[in-house]
């Protein structure tokens, strides 16, 4: 084109060859942002599909903080005819309870009772799709959930560790003071533990946690919940991988050094609990029996059931 | 042997470009078809457009000079013809490069995958799963960009170049000379900052690696975070390590993009030093008019290639970066090799452990020199407090680890010599916290068993009738069918426990290793899965890892392990007085 166009106007004398060399150049220069324009489009068109996939997430409604209440709980806990669905399937129906502060509460029952559900529902990890559940008469909405959460410990059952030191998977912040972290570590009998490690407490745990036993991660994950000083303490099946002398201590431990504490303990074995102000027997989703353990070995054949499964194990106290 | 990706990464030294565009290039080698035309494509559209330049200056000096218009329009359509051609030969080697990319990407992303998957544990202990998942995904994507978009345009580039070189070399030696002065410069500019420039990208993909190793963790232990309202804490961290990834990023963007601005300058100056230059030719009559448009247009076809070039080195040492952080990787080999040559002696026991240390670093040993055997069909347990080392020895047992001395006997052969096919046919472990995969219990359950991984619903649940199984199906809602999302999280422990239980028992091991095993299930369940052990074959041997004693009262045998010592414990009753007067040392 421009050769045809530019060599007639030179040859007409309407341009001169100078100019036509100069436009030649222009024409180079004008070819490179060509090709980078058809590049950018495709960038862009890459570029619009992931700002897609981002603002979808950025756009999903916050949790919102509606809670005022600054909460300093005593531990008095009541549940009213709470349900929990997951799905069409019922997980908890009709569940009714009520626990006074500075009780011990222990869960039994068998293999997916709705036991974890329903510890998540007490720490506000799942909510009742009908029901009522309130903390000191009031729901777990109306607290602030920063002071509501410092005020409950909650130890899962599988242990969960961050790739951290085991000071901070403790502490996780600088908010809990050397001397509630030293409790802590007492109560879940870790004292000895710690001393024999190399560099003590900033030991580093690897992300699975895998260099520490069973029972030590379950203890470090006890200590995790104590160090914040709770008033309301949840224990998943915490006893099931920590050796019955150790739970003993453990338990002991905790009646001294924390003793206004408000404990709900989900657990397999009866003998640990069997001194519990209340048993709560739950099978399927319901609540079968509650009371404590002279009351449902008179009433409950399922507990007796239970109990006797049990026998040969309690009768040899490790 | 040292599994730490990033602290590897330290000891190395470092590779020149060429070595590493020769491994890139190992990557596509199947590919030489593909690449061949690809290149012959780009040889033809490069030498098509080279020739350009040099018609339009044969045209000015012969037709426009002298007036001829009909010799202008049979040179202009020669010219778009040669166009055409090399439009087209352009297109199809996008096209097919790009496929080549692809391939070679996905190839790549499988055979990093099964490496991870060949690995030992304690490769899994040293490294984050973010950063692992960010070598697979972010790094071999730098790759494929490199691939796709850069390797052939960085051909042509350098073609182009060459050619534009020879041309402006055989038309005018002097001013060709002149020239490429600046080109030199450039080119030992770019060979001295390059390493450094390759060394921030390696840094940029390590931080990024760092990143996705944060938001992984934070993501799987969501739970705990909320419970225990540390949102704020982990919010703190991500933007620390957000913070390190801005700056290296930073950084590493302006090593990148220091090459075009320096390529720009030097490219202008040489169109400056070919006017002036050529100008003092003319007037001195060494040189044609039509001859300067040409040269113009040549040292512009040879300085717009290089200025892409520093585009595409750039790109070129994104990915050099990252297959360096690939490539280390795929270079570490399990230290679990396969032994050859080992005899079966033949012997009562199926597995001995003899004079075995062991200990997951050097410098702290867990286990001292332990010496038992396992005699088959018999039931062993293991008893001790916690920390005591029970894990560790069943996880020699299966051979998650090799001893540091001591050797261990699985039929009379060394266990080093079993494949893990093999071996893991033999050994049956289920662990404290199984691991699940997202899909059905079924599916679950049936996960590598050799034969009935094939068998549909019906055959399957007559196999769990016959093994005496299917009582414990009725735990989960839909039974076998039962949908199990996210790894597990779905399901309680003691489920979780139940299926990795009848995935082992289904494999009928010779030796069935369980690990505090039903920890987590109700006692009458409990009871349902010791019937359930009782009825597998005679000559299956158990070793049971509990704190109940009704698990542990069926057992033959006893062995005590505390503070990295396995004692044999005579009767139920010694063990019993172990347990209760030793001094816990945990």
């Amino acid at each position: 084109m421009i050769l045809v166009l530019g060599g007639h106007y030179v040859i007409n004398g309407k341009m001169s060859l100078g100019d036509f060399a100069a436009f030649n150049s222009y024409l180079a220069l004008l070819i490179f942002p060509i090709l980078i324009i058809g590049f950018m489009s495709n960038v862009i068109a890459q570029a619009t599909a992931s700002y897609g996939r981002i603002s979808e997430m950025l756009e999903r409604p916050d949790t919102i903080e509606t809670g005022q209440l600054a909460a300093n709980l005593t531990g008095a806990i009541e549940m009213k005819d709470v349900n929990v669905n997951y799905g069409e399937k019922p997980v908890l129906k009709h569940i009714d309870f009520s626990v006074r502060p500075g009780s011990r509460t222990a869960v039994i029952g068998p293999t997916a009772a709705g036991k974890t559900q329903l510890l998540y529902l007490l720490s506000g990890l799942i909510k009742p799709d009908s029901g009522v559940l309130t903390f000191d008469g009031h729901q777990i909405d109306e607290y602030k959930s920063e002071s509501f959460y410092q005020k409950l410990g909650f130890v899962f059952q599988d242990s969960i560790l961050f790739n951290m030191s085991i000071r901070e998977n403790i502490t996780f912040s600088e908010t809990v003071t050397d001397e509630s972290l030293q409790r802590a570590i007492e109560t879940a009998e870790l004292k000895d533990f710690m001393e024999s490690l190399p560099d003590g407490l900033d030991t580093s745990v690897s992300e699975r946690g895998l260099s520490l036993s069973g029972g030590q991660k379950q203890r470090i994950m006890l200590a995790r919940a104590l160090a914040i000083n709770p008033n309301v303490l949840l224990l998943d099946d915490f006893t099931a991988r920590v050796d019955n002398q150790t739970e003993t201590r453990i338990l002991e431990n905790i009646q001294r050094n924390y003793p206004n504490l408000t404990l709900i303990s989900v657990t397999q074995k009866i003998a640990a609990v069997e001194h519990y102000e209340q048993i709560i027997l739950l099978m399927q989703g319901e609540i079968l029996a509650a009371g404590t353990h002279k009351e449902l070995m008179n009433t409950s054949p399922e507990y007796v059931q239970i109990f006797n499964s049990q026998k040969s194990t309690s009768n040899y106290e490790l | 042997m040292n599994y730490n990706l990033n602290s590897i990464a330290e000891q190395e030294k470092k590779s020149s470009s060429w070595a590493g565009l020769k491994n890139l290039l190992n990557l596509v080698a199947e590919e030489r078809k593909r690449i061949f035309l690809s290149l012959s494509a780009i040889l033809v559209s490069a030498s098509l457009n080279l020739l350009g330049p040099f018609l339009i200056g044969y045209t000015i000096d012969h037709y426009v000079q002298t007036g001829k218009y009909h010799g202008v329009l049979v040179f202009a359509g020669i010219l778009l013809g040669m166009y055409s051609i090399a439009f087209v030969s352009s297109y199809l080697q996008t096209q097919w490069m790009g496929g080549v990319a692809q391939r070679a990407i996905f190839k790549l992303r499988n055979v990093i995958f099964n490496k991870i998957q060949q690995l030992p544990v304690a490769f899994f202990n040293e490294n984050k799963a973010g950063d692992l998942i960010s070598r697979v995904n972010n790094d071999t994507d730098k790759l494929s960009q490199f691939f796709s978009q850069a390797l052939m345009q960085f051909i042509s580039s350098i073609i182009t170049m060459i050619g534009s070189g020879v041309f402006l070399l055989s038309i005018n030696i002097k001013l060709g000379l002149a020239t490429l002065v600046p080109a030199l410069v450039i080119l030992i500019f770019t060979r001295s900052v390059s390493p450094w420039v390759r060394k921030r990208n390696a840094l940029s993909l390590k931080s990024s690696g760092g990143l996705s190793a944060e938001i992984q963790e934070s993501l799987n232990n969501f739970k705990v975070i909320i419970a225990f309202n540390r949102r704020d804490y982990f919010r703190k961290k991500f933007d620390v390590a957000n913070q390190h990834n801005y700056k290296t990023a930073m950084g590493t963007g302006m090593a990148n993009n220091m090459f075009l601005p320096v390529f720009g300058l030097f490219s202008a100056l040489a169109q400056l030093i070919v006017l002036s230059y050529g100008i003092y030719l003319i007037t001195e009559s060494e040189f044609s008019i039509g001859l300067l448009v040409s040269y113009l247009a040549y040292s512009t076809n040879f300085y717009n290639p290089l200025r892409q070039l520093a585009a595409l080195w750039t790109s070129f040492q994104v990915a050099l970066a990252g297959w360096e952080r690939i490539s280390r990787m795929l270079s570490l080999e399990s230290n679990l090799d396969i032994v050859k040559g080992s005899v079966a002696k033949a012997s009562d026991s199926l597995l001995e452990f003899r004079n075995v240390h062991f200990g997951y670093t050097t410098s702290n040993e867990i286990l001292h020199n332990v010496n038992f055997k396992l005699e088959k069909g018999k039931t062993y347990a293991l008893v001790g407090p916690t920390g005591g080392g029970k894990t560790t020895t069943a996880s020699i047992m299966a051979r998650l680890y090799d001893p540091v001395s001591g050797s261990i006997l699985l039929d009379g052969k060394d266990i080093k010599s079993y494949t893990s096919e093999e071996r893991s046919k033999k050994i049956g472990f289920i662990l404290q916290e199984p691991f699940l995969f997202t899909g059905t219990v079924r599916e679950n359950i049936l996960y590598g068993n050799e034969q009935y991984h094939e068998y549909d619903q019906e055959s399957f649940l007559a196999v769990i009738k016959a093994t005496g199984l299917e009582g414990l199906l009725s735990v989960f809602d839909d039974g076998a069918e039962t949908k199990i999302l996210s790894s597990g999280d779905s399901l309680s422990l003691g489920q979780k426990q139940l299926i990795a239980f009848m995935r082992a028992v289904l494999r009928k091991p010779d030796l069935l290793i369980l690990d505090e095993a039903t920890a987590n299930i109700d006692t009458i369940t409990e009871k349902l899965l010791g019937e359930i052990l009782y009825k597998l074959p005679q000559e299956t041997t158990l070793v049971i890892i509990a704190h109940r004693l009704n698990t542990i009262e069926n057992a033959d045998e006893i062995f005590f392990v505390n503070s990295g010592e396995v004692t044999r414990a005579g009767s139920f009753q010694e063990a019993m007085d172990k347990l209760i007067h030793h001094k816990r040392k945990s």
